[in-house]
């Protein structure tokens, strides 16, 4: 992969040509600068068309005033050329500009296309011309990757010969099943990630400017001082942690509530699966639709005018809304599931012992479900972290920061990254991010299964997680100490808190005495000061560069929580919680005069900060009255439905809402008291709660179901009715006769089924391997395979593309049947291997005595009992393969468009102006519902694949 | 210790498609250990679940002491259960298992039982139960035994007024049951709580309780002492199931002072026949148990008819021998202490013991 001097002199040819002639300055392959003169006008119109299509508006400049466009395509001239710049959050080219350049992107190789300037209606500039080839389709070299291929195959051999050396005779039998799957996965992951990793340390890029020179760390270096990272690190780790949480809670709640025996719950629980059924990548277009600023359903229902998928944080709101929508459902299962398998007979003998429900809940249901809320969390949080499908779709990685960014608002680490790959072509440096990106992941997995992992409390001495804690109070200390020397700023508010908590651990460690106040303190403050995090964050003042690179900290204040939080669960005697101190000397239920005494000082001083006495008083007295109402015992109930008079009296009386929030305290009171009222409040909300969740889910499909009715191709209309008016399947028609729908299909079809072929073929040996023998390697190369499932895809995307490029392989089905076959295999495997267990070794056996060979016991008895299983198995990986839309977009031309990126085609991306809606939900809707049945048909078997797995590694 | 005693006026429990229990009387007194005996399916875990109220009863009323609870949730009747699969929290070490309930009663904020309070229930416990080195341990890394005991800990510990016990040694291997049962007999004498305990083996049912209510899907058959059970059953249902081996039972006709079998008479002793006499003629149920079917050779003082029998297979277990015999069609199993020796195959000459026989009519004992 040297660099071939010809073909740069070539290319730098070609450069100069197009500059003779005329009024476009510069020519790539997907992109073209056009220049003209300013005339005086405020706004300059840009035309664009090709040789099939009329001129369409590209986009406006505007003089004088900002416009909303990308800041680095615009630069003028007024004493030397300058790039256009931010004021607020508009793009300004100034008064005194007299020649303007705009850079034309988004533009097929080798086209002619011609181009127009107009301003107040006049031409001004007109020019045609031919984008060039990529020049990337110069370089292949394949005998590099051959020799790399042939080397890990040696290699693995080698090691696996060796390993198996060491085994029984028997067992040797067991590497012969499982080399197939595991010469596949380390063919197609280990040598992309190792390839991945040496390309990090290069400055490779493709195209006009190509390079490759080792260049040690020098992209790391530059990736810590670039301002993007910190901002999409931070914007990313934000994402991640309300995605997780939201997820988690709604799974959580919405399980509980389906555990119970309401009417028609079977029916809920399938609805509410919706989400996880259809397709990603049309879910994620329809959420565009209806976030649209101007016509989409958010807008119309909630009667605003935002713009949602322009503007932050409303951009952010619509992104989070939309994952949320896509990922509860997976977590509601496996809540179920985990729900299911704690035994009554705890409950009962709960009940039998005095707890309340809360304490059930407490006690009972969350340890018990810790096997299931640990994977979920993990998986939960690498997935979300890697969520390329919703940002890129959606808002493209959302408005322009402002500043001096070239990131997004909702960029994610991993779009962020995809867009240096393969619209900057920028390989080399991509390459270090993937790296960087999957080091943060791996980090986070290890400490988290370290956290969650059970422990058995062997000597009060010093732990792992003592350790643990250590090292990461001395990142702390690091930190602040830098700070100190002036490398990073600190926004003062962190200052102390910093201090506190670093004091407060000191303290914890030095003297076990006043461990549990320290404890205390410590949660405290860390919580604090992630809440200050997360308000500055939200605030527009703060959101200066430096902020972003300290933000960081409040990923370890995360970390640090867990870890405090799951401390507490481990050594029940050392740390009394603040519930077993004896409050009970305050709070003595036989003395009210005592505890309404405390009440009114709390009310003055609310009173002083109200400054409002006269009010009070009413207060005061309604807030006696309710506490008459209530038996003495229950203080919890009084104290939380004092408040809830005081804050409906105050907010009826003062005319304003906010002062309603105070009543949220009913639901601690509900958590925790259990009198007859507070359950029918509590069934009433539940049950409440329910069908709103159920709305959230159907709103999207009952819309998508719409606009595919709705005569009108765009999203125009004037407002909604249950059926568009006119309502028509035109659409579908049209779809099916008039648009590449058929070999997009056809398309789909080929890949999914190579995948699924490809997969069963290389993986079922191995599931069989693992299942019936019990080698050295056994656990070994079982935990293999479930890390590959945490790697990101972008890991290997990127060395990916340029293994199969070598290869001649883009654009290929072959080549996207392998890179699917990554993600397949494993599925196999573990899916069939939990069939396999199911049947029991002795028919295996009887086979053998009754004369088969191991290996025509596996055929002709195991593998048609075991049918069943591998068929489901197949299936999900036939699915997977035909939901998948990164892979297929990065990879495949238009001829060779899947169903996910063919369909993606009547949007486009975010900012096109030309959309067919209808047609898109027309065959979106083709395509989900075969899709949706045979998934909700299968959930079963998919979950228990999945929980066991998980749980086991 | 609390005492008290659990009553049952007229309580019928219905389910969706099936009765449990229907007009169910009970008395259990206060500091006895009551014992409810049946297969499955004849409501005997539905009544102690009642007791605990984890069940609430379709129609009647149920009494613990002087209180009416059958509106009463379970955590207000205060009463302890041991469940057959011990139910214990398996995340938490034994101490914490035993102690929590004591630590999450309150009475608003306040706790009900101090942290030394507990501390001392919980080790007092754990002594009289043997498991003061297991208190750190979790559950996972106990035999069944020893979390059976845990279980018993964990409602000790409560001072309950009424132990309930589900099945509470069926999974439990047969040495170490009867090592437990033997282990709840000393408790009950140290604590002298009323216990109720639920089973279906009525080894255990006799070897433990003071009483015995022995039921029959859904209605009680009898409530007795053991020994009362064994020697009167009031009827066939309880004949049967108390007792292993089982009672022989074979269908006769009384007729003129004799029992006419198939193929033999038997003669009824007078100051018994007095009170059958009205039966003359109808075909009576009569029962002998294996241990009253004597050797003729060993049983001289008997002056009942001598019965020829051929042995078909015997079982010596050492301390008796069981002989299955044939007098004609009729198999009869009899225990003959280890003197006699017989062997498969030979004939013998058998006498029943008139004085222990059964009769029943229609079900119900006469005799």
């Amino acid at each position: 992969m040297k660099p071939r001097g010809i073909w740069i002199l070539l290319i730098l040819a070609l450069f100069l040509v197009p500059a003779v002639m005329g009024n476009v300055v510069e020519v790539h392959s997907t992109y073209a600068v056009v220049e003209w003169k300013t005339n005086g006008s405020n706004e300059y119109d840009i035309f664009l068309k090709n040789e099939t299509q009329n001129y369409t508006l590209y986009d406006v400049v505007y003089v004088g005033s900002g416009g909303q466009y990308e800041a680095k395509f615009v630069k003028y001239y007024s004493d030397g050329w300058h790039y256009a710049h931010w004021e607020g959050r508009n793009v300004v080219v100034p008064q005194n500009a007299t020649k303007i350049q705009y850079s034309v992107g988004g533009l097929k190789e080798k086209t002619k296309y011609y181009v127009r300037v107009e301003a107040n209606g006049k031409v001004i500039a007109q020019d045609s011309f031919t984008t060039l080839e990529s020049a990337s389709s110069a370089k292949k070299d394949p005998t590099a990757v051959y020799l790399s291929i042939l080397t890990i195959t040696v290699i693995m051999l080698a090691a696996i010969f060796a390993i198996s050396r060491k085994d029984v005779g028997e067992n040797r039998k067991a590497y012969l099943y499982i080399i197939p799957a595991l010469l596949g996965m380390s063919l197609l992951t280990f040598y992309p990630v190792i390839y991945g990793i040496y390309l990090s340390f290069t400055d490779y890029r493709m195209g006009a400017e190509f390079s490759a020179n080792f260049v040690g760390l020098a992209n790391y270096v530059k990736i810590f001082q670039d301002p993007d990272f910190y901002l999409v690190f931070n914007t990313t780790i934000i994402w991640t942690i309300a995605n997780v949480t939201l997820h988690v809670l709604i799974g959580l709640s919405l399980a509980l509530i389906l555990t119970r025996k309401i009417r028609g719950r079977t029916a809920y629980r399938t609805l509410l699966l919706l989400p996880w059924a259809i397709p990603a990548y049309i879910s994620v277009l329809v959420w565009r639709g209806l976030f649209d600023p101007n016509y989409g359903f958010i807008n119309f229902a909630l009667g605003t005018n935002i713009n949602w998928l322009g503007e932050f944080p409303y951009a952010f709101l619509a992104v989070l809304i939309t994952n949320v929508w896509l990922g509860f459902p997976f977590m509601m299962m496996m809540f179920l599931g985990g729900l299911q398998s704690i035994p009554d007979e705890l409950y009962e003998a709960a009940e039998i012992d005095g707890f309340t429900r809360w304490q059930k809940f407490r006690h009972i249901t969350l340890p018990m479900l810790k096997p299931v809320t640990t994977p979920a969390i993990l998986l939960g949080f690498i997935w979300t972290f890697n969520m390329f499908n919703v940002i890129y779709l959606m808002t493209g990685g959302g408005p322009q920061a402002a500043g001096n960014f070239s990131a997004g608002q909702t960029d994610l680490l991993i779009t962020f990254v995809y867009n240096k790959a393969f619209r900057d072509w920028m390989f080399g440096f991509a390459a270090a991010y993937s790296v960087v990106i999957f080091l943060i992941i791996l980090s986070f997995s290890i400490i988290y299964t370290k956290i969650a992992e059970p422990d058995y409390v062997k000597n009060r001495g010093f732990h792992n997680h003592h350790k643990l804690l250590m090292g990461v109070f001395s990142f702390y200390t690091l930190m602040y100490a830098l700070s100190f020397a002036g490398l990073i700023s600190l926004p003062f508010g962190r200052w102390a808190s910093l201090a506190f908590a670093l004091l407060f651990a000191f303290a914890a460690f030095v003297s076990r005495t006043k461990y549990r106040e320290a404890y205390y303190a410590m949660l405290a403050v860390l919580t604090a000061d992630f809440i200050y995090a997360v308000f500055a964050w939200l605030s527009t003042d703060i959101r200066a560069y430096g902020f972003y690179r300290f933000n960081i900290l409040s990923l370890l204040d995360i970390f640090i929580l867990i870890y405090l939080v799951g401390l507490s669960e481990k050594y029940p005697d050392r740390i009394i919680k603040p519930r077993e101190i004896d409050w009970g000397r305050i709070f003595k239920a036989e003395n009210p005069y005592l505890a309404l005494l405390l009440l009114a000082c709390a009310l003055l001083l609310g009173a002083l900060f109200i400054q409002s006495f006269g009010v009070y008083m009413w207060a005061l007295g309604i807030l006696f009255f309710v506490y008459l109402l209530y038996p003495r015992d229950y203080m919890v109930e009084v104290g939380a439905a004092g408040i809830s008079a005081l804050s409906l009296f105050f907010a009826i009386y003062l005319q304003n809402p906010v002062y309603l929030v105070p009543m949220l305290l009913y639901v601690p009171a509900i958590l925790v008291s259990d009198t007859t009222f507070i359950r029918y409040l509590e069934g009433m909300l539940s049950y409440g709660y329910l069908l709103l969740m159920l709305v959230f889910v159907i709103v999207p499909v009952w819309w998508m179901v719409w606009i595919s009715l709705n005569p009108h191709n765009t999203l125009f209309t004037t407002s909604y009715t249950l059926i568009p008016p006119g309502a028509t399947f035109k659409h579908y028609v049209y779809a099916i006769n008039n648009t590449p729908f058929l070999l997009w299909l056809r398309n789909s079809i080929i890949v999914a089924f190579g995948t699924t072929f490809l997969g069963i073929v290389l993986a079922i040996t191995a599931a069989y391997g693992y299942s019936r023998f019990n080698f050295k390697g056994k656990k070994g190369t079982m935990m293999l395979f479930l890390v590959v499932q945490m790697f990101p895809g972008v890991i290997v995307l990127i060395p990916y593309y340029l293994i199969m490029y070598n290869l001649g392989l883009i654009n290929t089905f072959i080549g996207l049947i392998i890179a699917y076959s990554v993600t397949a295999i494993p599925l196999i495997v573990w899916m069939s291997k939990g069939f396999f267990d199911s049947i029991p070794k002795s028919i295996d056996e009887a086979a053998m005595v009754d004369g088969c060979t191991r290996f025509q016991a596996f055929l002709k008895v195991v593998l048609p009992l075991a049918a069943p299983g591998i068929a489901v198995a197949a299936l999900f990986s036939f699915i997977t393969a035909w939901n998948e839309f990164v892979l297929a977009y990065t990879f495949m031309s238009e001829e060779n468009y899947t169903l996910p990126v063919g369909i993606m085609q009547f949007i486009g991306l975010t900012g096109s102006t030309s959309s067919q809606w209808g047609v898109f939900a027309a065959v979106s809707i083709m395509v989900s519902i075969p899709v949706v049945l045979v998934f909700l048909s299968l959930q079963k078997y998919l979950i228990s694949g999945m929980t066991t797995g998980s749980v086991k590694g | 210790m609390n005492m008290a005693e659990v009553k049952f006026e007229n309580v019928t429990k219905k389910f969706e498609d099936f009765t449990a229990v229907e007009n169910l009387n009970l008395e259990i007194k206060d500091g006895e250990f009551f014992v409810i005996l049946g297969p499955s399916g004849s409501g005997k875990t539905t009544t102690l679940r009642m007791i605990a109220g984890l069940e609430k009863p379709t129609e009647g009323k149920i009494f613990i002491g002087e209180d009416d609870v059958t509106e009463l949730p379970p955590k207000e009747r205060n009463v302890a259960m041991v469940f057959q699969n011990y139910a214990l929290y398996p995340h938490l070490t034994v101490y914490d298992n035993m102690a929590f309930a004591l630590k999450l009663r309150r009475k608003g904020f306040r706790r009900v039982y101090s942290r030394e309070e507990i501390d001392e229930r919980v080790r007092n416990a754990a002594k009289m139960l043997h498991i003061e080195d297991q208190l750190e341990k979790k559950p996972g890394q106990l035999s069944g035994g020893q979390r059976q005991r845990v279980a018993l800990g964990r409602a000790i510990v409560r001072n309950p007024r009424v132990f309930l016990f589900d099945e509470p040694l069926s999974n439990l291997d047969a040495k170490l049951r009867m090592e437990m049962r033997v282990e709840l007999k000393k408790l009950h004498q140290a604590l002298g709580v009323t216990m109720v305990y639920v089973t279906h083996d009525q080894l255990e049912a006799m070897t433990l309780g003071n009483r015995i209510a022995v039921l029959n899907k859904g209605e009680v058959m009898q409530v007795d002492d053991p020994i009362t059970l064994y020697n009167n059953p009031r009827n066939l249902f309880v004949a049967k199931f108390i007792g292993s081996p089982e009672m022989n039972m074979f269908d006769c006709t009384l007729n003129a002072g004799y029992l006419e079998f198939d193929g033999f008479k038997l003669k009824v002793p007078e100051d018994i026949y007095e009170r059958i006499k009205e039966y003359e003629g109808k075909t009576l149920t009569f029962g002998i148990r294996p241990e009253d079917v004597l050797d003729s050779l060993f049983a001289k003082e008997l002056d009942g008819e001598r019965i020829e029998a051929k042995i078909e297979v015997i079982e010596p277990v050492g301390s008796e021998t069981f002989a299955h015999l044939k007098v004609g069609e009729m198999e009869i199993l009899a225990r003959f202490p280890p003197m006699v020796r017989v062997s498969a195959g030979e004939s013998m000459k058998i006498v029943f013991n008139m004085r222990k026989m059964h009769l029943f009519i229609d079900g119900e004992a006469i005799v």
